[in-house]
Parts: C-alpha cells; sequence; structure tokens
C-alpha cells in the first residue's frame, strides 16, 4: 500500500496528483486521480491534506498501487519530497 | 469548442463585459505560429487593439494565458501570462506569475481568456468548465486580496477554485497594481492590476474538472522524468528552493548590482546588506515551502513574524526584488520590515517594484528640497525609514494625500512636480528599474531593451552573474564573454538570444529557474521543442521553435512601434547611470559608456533585423518571421509617429 511518510513535507505542486492521473488515463487531469492534495498556504499550520482514495469516488478511481507497471508508483517516484513510499508489496 | 487539442485545452475564451456576453473561439486561429500564453495573448492585442486606445479605456483589452504546456508535468510548467495595453508606458504591458491557476484554467478547458469592455458595476468572473458566469462583486470591492480570496470560495461553495484578483489599488486604479494569482503570486509591473479595476473586474476564479491530452504519452512522461531527475541535482536550482529567490542577493552585491539609496550607490554596504541577507529571513521568520503546478523545486516561502513591532505578520512568498525595493534601495536594514512591505503591498495589490520606486523617487526629491513636509502630509521623509515606507504603501494603494501623485509611478509624478525632479526617476519607456545595471553590461541591455520597459525578465542574462565559462558561453550563445560582468562585446548576441527565449518560456508557460537562464544545464530550447512536438504532435525544430520565441518578440516590438512610436533614442538607460560611476563595492567606478552602449545596440539592432537608426523591423525581417500582416502596421506607423521618426533620424 501506499504510505504518506510525512505531510508536512508537501509543497502542494500537485505532481503526484498529476502523475497519478497519468498512470490511469495517460492524460493530465486533477478530477482522475486517486490523490487529492489541499494545501492551505494561508494557514501554515494546517499543514496539507493528503487523501489516497482506497475506493473509487466520483470521478476518483481507486488507487491500484500501478500494479500494472514494473517500476515503483509514479506517486512514490516522482514526488520530490518523498512523501509517499510503498510498503508491503502492491 | 475543440477540447481533443494535443497538449492545448483548444479554446480561447471571450468576454465583453459591456455587454455580458462571452463566446469561444478555436485556439488553432493562432497556434501553433505564435505558440501559446504570451505568443497568443500578444497576437490578439496586435490584431483587435486600436493605437489611439489609451489604458483605461473600455476598449483597451486584457487578455490571460496559460501556456502550451501548461497542465502537464514538465517542470516549472504552471506560468500564466498577463497582456494589456501598459499602463504605464502605453505600450505592451505583459505580466507573468506562477501558481496553481494557469492549470486550472487548461483543466477547465481553456488556453486563453480574453476581456474587453467594462462592466457597469463590479463584477467577477467566474469558469466552471463549459460554465461562464459574470457575478456581482460590490460586497468584495474594497476587500484586500487575501479577503477576496476567502470570500469568493465562499461564494462559489468550493474550496478548489483558483483566483486571480486585484485588491484596492487595482480598484483606485493606481499605476503601480498588480494582479495576485493564487493567493500569492503576483502578475507584477505594467499595471496590470489597474487594468482590471478600470474595467470593473475584480476577480476571474476558475474550476476546471478536464484533462490534457498529449500526442505521444509514454514517451512525453519519459523526456519528463529525465529532465526532472538532473535539475535536482543542479545546485543552482537548489538554491532557489532553499532560499528562494532571495538568494540572488549576493550575487548582485558581489557584482555591484545592488541599488542603495535610489541609486546614489550599486552597492549596498556591508553593514547593511548582513542584516538583509537571504539566511536572515531563511533563519529567523521561514515557516512553509510552497511549490506551484509542476514544480519540483519550490521557491514559494512563506514567513512569519513572531516579535517586534510588526509581530503577528504573515507574509507570503518575498522575491529577491524585494532586497532592493524595501530593502538597500530605500536604506532599510530591517528584514521584518521588509516582509511586512511585501505583506502589505499584497493584499492591497500593490507591486513592490514600481512601488518602490515611486517611494524611492519621493524620498530623493524630500532629500533634496524638492519636496517638503507641506506637500507629504507632514511626513519626513528619510533613507532607512520603514515606518514611512509602510506608511505611504497605504496612501498610494488609496491615493490618499501624496499618494495620489506617486500612485501615477515616478515619471509621470516627476512630470507633475517639475523642478528637475525627473533625475530621481530612474526609468525606461516609463516603468522604472529596480536593479543595478552599470557593472553587468549584458544585464543591463537586456533590461533596457525589454519592451514592457525595465525589467529583467525579458531577455537580460544572467550568466554574469552565475560566472558563466566560455566554454558554455561559446557552445550556446557562440560567443565566450557570457560570463564576464564588464565586457560589453557579444552581449548583443546573448540577449538576442535570450528574449527569443524567455517568449518561448512564457509562451509555453515555463517557469524562469528551471530553464537554461541560471545554468547552461537547465531546460534548453531543444528540449523545449521535443516537449512541444511530443504534447502537441506538430513536430517542430529548436531552430522552428526559436523562430517562434523571435517572431512572437516581433510582434511585441510591433505593438510599441505601433502604439507609441518607441525608436532608438528609447533603448537607452537613464543618464546619470552612464554619466556617473558606481562609488564603492569590487566594482566601484563601474558606468555605462555611451559609445559602447550604441556599439551594442547596433550589434542587437542588426542580428534582430531592425533598421539601426529607428530600430523598428524592415519588412524584410517581418516577411522571414513570416509576419506579412505586420508590414501594414508598419506603414501606418510611420503615419502616426513620423514626428518621432523624424528626430531619431537626427540623432
Amino acid at each position: 500500500m501506499i504510505v504518506i511518510n510525512h505531510p508536512q513535507s508537501c509543497t502542494g505542486c500537485l505532481i503526484c496528483e498529476l502523475a497519478c492521473s497519468f498512470h490511469h488515463t495517460s492524460k493530465y487531469s486533477k478530477s482522475h486521480s486517486s490523490i487529492k492534495i489541499d494545501k492551505s498556504i494561508f494557514n501554515p499550520k494546517q499543514g496539507t491534506m493528503i487523501t489516497i482514495y482506497e475506493t473509487q469516488q466520483g470521478t476518483h478511481p481507486a488507487c491500484d498501487y500501478c500494479e500494472d507497471e514494473d517500476v515503483p508508483p509514479l506517486c512514490v517516484r516522482l514526488c520530490p519530497e518523498e512523501v509517499f513510499s510503498l510498503e508491503g508489496g502492491k | 469548442m475543440i477540447r481533443k487539442s494535443y497538449g492545448y485545452a483548444g479554446s480561447i475564451l471571450r468576454v465583453d463585459l459591456t455587454t455580458g456576453r462571452h463566446w469561444t473561439e478555436s485556439t488553432t486561429k493562432y497556434a501553433p505560429k505564435f505558440l501559446g500564453g504570451r505568443g497568443v495573448n500578444q497576437r490578439i492585442l496586435l490584431n483587435e487593439l486600436r493605437p489611439w486606445v489609451t489604458p483605461f479605456e473600455p476598449a483597451n483589452m486584457l487578455a490571460f494565458g496559460a501556456g502550451t504546456l501548461t497542465g502537464t508535468l514538465v517542470p516549472g510548467a504552471s506560468r500564466l501570462n498577463v497582456d494589456s495595453k501598459n499602463a504605464l508606458t502605453s505600450g505592451i504591458g505583459s505580466g507573468n506569475a506562477g501558481g496553481w491557476f494557469a492549470s486550472e484554467l487548461k483543466f477547465a478547458g481553456y488556453d486563453n481568456v480574453v476581456i474587453q469592455g467594462k462592466a457597469k458595476s463590479p463584477v467577477y468572473l467566474y469558469i466552471e468548465d463549459e460554465k461562464v458566469s459574470l457575478r456581482p462583486a460590490e460586497d468584495l470591492w474594497g476587500k484586500t486580496t487575501k479577503e477576496t480570496e476567502k470570500l469568493i470560495k465562499e461564494d462559489v461553495g468550493c474550496g478548489d477554485v483558483q483566483i486571480a484578483c486585484i485588491g484596492p489599488a487595482g480598484e483606485n486604479i493606481v499605476r503601480l497594481a498588480f494582479i495576485i494569482v493564487s493567493g500569492s503570486r503576483a502578475v507584477g509591473r505594467c499595471g496590470l492590476g489597474s487594468i482590471m479595476g478600470s474595467k470593473n473586474l475584480k476577480a476571474i476564479a476558475v474550476r476546471g474538472t478536464g484533462e490534457i491530452e498529449l500526442n505521444n504519452p509514454s514517451a512525453f512522461m519519459s523526456l519528463v522524468e529525465s529532465v526532472t531527475k538532473r535539475l535536482l541535482s543542479l545546485p543552482s536550482v537548489q538554491i532557489r528552493k532553499d532560499l528562494g529567490t532571495l538568494a540572488v542577493g549576493p550575487l548582485h552585491n558581489k557584482l555591484s548590482g545592488m541599488p542603495y539609496k535610489n541609486f546614489e550607490d550599486d552597492y549596498c554596504p556591508e553593514e547593511i546588506f548582513a542584516k538583509i541577507e537571504p539566511e536572515v529571513f531563511h533563519d529567523n521568520y521561514l515557516v512553509d515551502t510552497y511549490g506551484c503546478t509542476a514544480c519540483p523545486t519550490p521557491c514559494g516561502h512563506s514567513y512569519f513574524i513572531n516579535h517586534g513591532p510588526y509581530a503577528g505578520t504573515h507574509c507570503l512568498k518575498i522575491e529577491g526584488n524585494a532586497m532592493f525595493d524595501f530593502g538597500s534601495r530605500l536604506g532599510i536594514d530591517d528584514p521584518a520590515a521588509s516582509l511586512k512591505a511585501q505583506q502589505i503591498c499584497g493584499e492591497l495589490g500593490l507591486d513592490l517594484d514600481n512601488t518602490s520606486s515611486a517611494i524611492a523617487w519621493a524620498v530623493d526629491c524630500f532629500q533634496n528640497n524638492l519636496l517638503s513636509k507641506e506637500n507629504t502630509d507632514g511626513l519626513e521623509l528619510n533613507w532607512g525609514d520603514a515606518g514611512v515606507a509602510i506608511e505611504l504603501i497605504k496612501k498610494i494603494a488609496y491615493r490618499d494625500g501624496i499618494g495620489n501623485l506617486l500612485a501615477e509611478g515616478s515619471l509621470k509624478a516627476s512630470q507633475v512636480l517639475g523642478k528637475g525632479s525627473e533625475k530621481y526617476s530612474f526609468q525606461i519607456k516609463g516603468q522604472d528599474l529596480v536593479e543595478g545595471i552599470r557593472s553587468t553590461k549584458g544585464w543591463a541591455l537586456g533590461i533596457v531593451l525589454s519592451q514592457r520597459g525595465a525589467t529583467h525578465t525579458r531577455g537580460a542574462p544572467y550568466t554574469e552573474y552565475r560566472q558563466w565559462s566560455s566554454k558554455d558561453s561559446q557552445d550556446t550563445f557562440g560567443v565566450q564573454t557570457a560570463g564576464d560582468p564588464t565586457t560589453y562585446s557579444g552581449k548583443a548576441s546573448i540577449v538576442s538570444y535570450y528574449d527569443s527565449v524567455c517568449a518561448l518560456w512564457d509562451s509555453l508557460g515555463l517557469c524562469f529557474i528551471i530553464g537554461n537562464w541560471a545554468a547552461p544545464e537547465g531546460v534548453n530550447p531543444k528540449e523545449l521543442s521535443e516537449f512541444y512536438s511530443l504534447a502537441t504532435g506538430t513536430e517542430i525544430s529548436e531552430k522552428e521553435l526559436m523562430k517562434a520565441g523571435e517572431r512572437i518578440h516581433n510582434v511585441e516590438k510591433m505593438f510599441n512601434v505601433f502604439h507609441v512610436g518607441f525608436t532608438r533614442r528609447d533603448d537607452y538607460p537613464p543618464k546619470r547611470l552612464m554619466e556617473e560611476p558606481i562609488k564603492s563595492g569590487p566594482l566601484k567606478g563601474e558606468l555605462l559608456k555611451k559609445e559602447d552602449w550604441d556599439k551594442m545596440l547596433d550589434e542587437y539592432y542588426t542580428l534582430r533585423g531592425w533598421d539601426p537608426t529607428t530600430s523598428w523591423p524592415t519588412k524584410e525581417t517581418l516577411a522571414r518571421l513570416d509576419l506579412t500582416e505586420c508590414v501594414d502596421i508598419l506603414e501606418q506607423a510611420r503615419q502616426l509617429h513620423w514626428g518621432k521618426l523624424l528626430i531619431s533620424q537626427k540623432d
């Protein structure tokens, strides 16, 4: 499963969100991603709310841990802050 | 509406505020010839704006453009370009910002939004995919940018919306007003916020649930991954992430490029500089780091002041220029005051560069007995007085007292005051100069030639501050002098390279920081052409892409030629910087020599295919760039501005 290690490091760059949609659809979008990032720049103490959809919600597909790919999940690979990790295998 | 354009969203949204009507047109009308973002905005403005329209008339237009690659994962592909007639120069007005607005606009289905007309009462434009509406904004009028963000999110009942808005300064048609994007990023310079205010347009809010489709997704993503990996290993990128763009400060002071007391000198005394170094901000006030869409190396930092007279201030984002603006240029040595000034400017909607320049002019005038307490509302204007500077910011935003004069910008204010006060206004084409330029000749040439008025983001090379090797210089520009600040030779070639490349970044929607500006290893035009080809399916070579950048640069030149009749005379630095040498610092004694400047100009115009006497593009150049439709504009400009042409020919 995908583990969120240190959400306070998240900068809100949406790389994971867009990369996730790319995995599911080969396109970039926020609405077809299994990840939702909500960072409040006005209230830094609030931190970042990171949601990983374990089941489909509306247009958001469930996270499948990029199981059909030979390499680590895109969010794990591309997050520059290394917020995500894959634990327990796919 | 074409939604299946690869890379592009496919549509341009047109809105007439006077009639309330809105419609769309296909982006293919302008792309790929003008690429996207800034290029498409500028082409529309040159096509549709008449030269006799003044900036604040309803007939002026305001174009918002997301880049072709914005909304993808190309590193730094977050940028929004906003273009209009310039409130300060009447030539091209253009500004660029990061944040999350531009990608949201693409997801909503639009590459550009073009506004015309004027609403009868305050409104904001709300875009939710295909649903477009003008909503009443009387309750938002008078609110700060921060309050506006909050109230619009409440009004639309959704926090997941991106907003570009103005503060009270824009509403009050202050020529120094900017547009705040995503709460913290600014479309600065050129008074674009005042254009928005003149149209009774408080904000644009956008929410998009669509997708960006690519022609060759797997190859595109492979290139994204390899480029991102390389960027993350670059020290020049890493330092921006650690310290933000404040990191540039020490580089500038080291080369005597830091204005002190309104260009009395270009070197900040060490005892003052030590108090405003980037590490001071980082170590004492940093509370958060945030990144624009698709940025792996975020420079967005926010700061909180928890003690002293400014305790409780939360300042979102501060740029390197802030060290000049409300720091060295005004002789202010208190970082907390700089942060407070930044926070107030941001919330009231004022561009820091132009605002601090107007204040610097006023202080200089006061110190030289051209202004007194009788005309400054009782304020005593002294160098280093942060409290008075902050008071003046508020007065400017509300056009209160002396603020009403300063709200016009330093040049216009000096024309009103007269008495020789023009010598304290350091401007080019009507827009203020922010940084020291006497020591770094290529940097100076790029800043002075900038078509929106003085600015370093339109062709000024950073190679001198980063001390590029002669090999990197030769490989990139075909000359060896990029890293040598005081050499005039070769600088025209470097500027002519970067003014094309800057047009590419702003049209494709990429951030400077990841480009081959700070470091030769940054994303280069060849890679941009690969990204563009893989994204859109339109194969374009590096050479063709560079030609597109040059084409966009020439469209903007034609706007200035047509609307203002700028000539070679407008491509010189402020006179004092050509006569008064730098007084101290490592490059003490440097100034910009007239004869050397003339040689650089001649070389630049030749490289560009512009007439060296007038600086105007030749018919042959317009034809080479597939801009034959601009030949008529050239002829009309000759009729309109024959007097300026005559003067330029006599020089």
